[in-house]
């Protein structure tokens, strides 16, 4: 758990932060496509921009993996429970 | 007190609160998905009446709060940048810059809930109830941080913090990028999808 070997230079940073504006453009475009479009788009773009936070700006990639430990039990106890409850609840 | 001194050498005191945020936002995952789990059902439930308010929401002014929020978690890791560089100075103005974009986002989302009730969206409503809990809890989450935040600031204010001891603002960075990853995920949730 010591301090993390590589730290990410600032044009990198400046790069993710980049990529985050460009994809939140990217997802206020898709949201007025047709929902059967928007939806899978709109989770990988989620999906990304949730990982590029997590990974570079939260320097999971390059720390101790016993903090990305903690962070998936969390995970792992939920989206089974999220994946259950969306496949079993009907459409209203 | 042998094996005191190994466990101490093992894992360094300055790592524990690092630590400890993380087991933190670890059950904050949870936290946050237990209520993502209530929107998915309500969504299914109520597919007509999220439709229905789809129309009311202003696009163009979330997606410039989730830009205000996302420059924010940038500002943060350039701040913790500036400290690891020995730059006080240059700390404390990104930590001014991080208040007040977390500021705006509040600001920004007070002005759309208000605009909603205008409109006559009420919490007791089918979209209503998880929107303003989720939302709300959310937004509670930023109040903390900016408080947070302001101890941060008061720390670095007193050269607290230096290119070899900025963990303060290492912790507090960590909670601000998890707290912009959930919006993220509700900002594609409630708005876009």
């Amino acid at each position: 758990m010591n301090e993390p070997k590589i730290h990410p230079a600032a044009p990198q940073y400046a790069w993710v932060f980049a990529a985050l504006v460009a994809l939140t453009g990217l997802e206020v475009g898709a949201s007025y496509l047709a929902p059967q479009v928007r939806l899978p788009l709109l989770l990988i773009f989620a999906g990304a921009k949730a990982l590029l936070v997590v990974l570079y700006f939260m320097h999971l990639r390059f720390d101790s993996r016993i903090y990305a430990g903690l962070l998936l039990i969390g995970l792992l106890l939920v989206s089974p429970l999220i994946l259950i409850v969306a496949l079993i609840t009907p459409a209203g | 007190m042998a094996e005191l001194q190994a466990a101490t050498a093992f894992v360094p005191q300055r790592e524990n609160a690092k630590l400890a945020v993380w087991a933190f936002l670890g059950g904050e995952v949870v936290f946050f998905g237990a209520l993502i789990l209530t929107l998915i059902v309500f969504r299914a439930r109520e597919a007509a009446a999220f439709a229905e308010v789809r129309t009311l929401l202003s696009i163009p002014l979330v997606g410039l709060n989730t830009f205000i929020l996302i420059l924010s978690s940038y500002l943060v890791v350039r701040a913790l940048g500036a400290i690891r560089a020995g730059r006080q100075r240059s700390l404390l103005w990104h930590l001014a810059g991080i208040f007040v974009l977390g500021a705006l986002f509040l600001g920004g989302q007070a002005l759309e809930w208000s605009t909603l009730f205008a409109e006559g969206l009420s919490v007791r409503s089918a979209f209503g109830t998880p929107f303003f809990a989720i939302t709300g809890l959310h937004g509670t989450h930023v109040l903390v941080g900016l408080m947070w935040l302001v101890y941060v600031i008061v720390l670095a204010l007193r050269g607290r913090y230096s290119s070899a001891s900025h963990q303060g603002v290492e912790t507090f960075g960590l909670y601000w990028h998890f707290v912009d990853v959930v919006w993220i995920v509700l900002f594609t949730l409630f708005y876009l999808i």
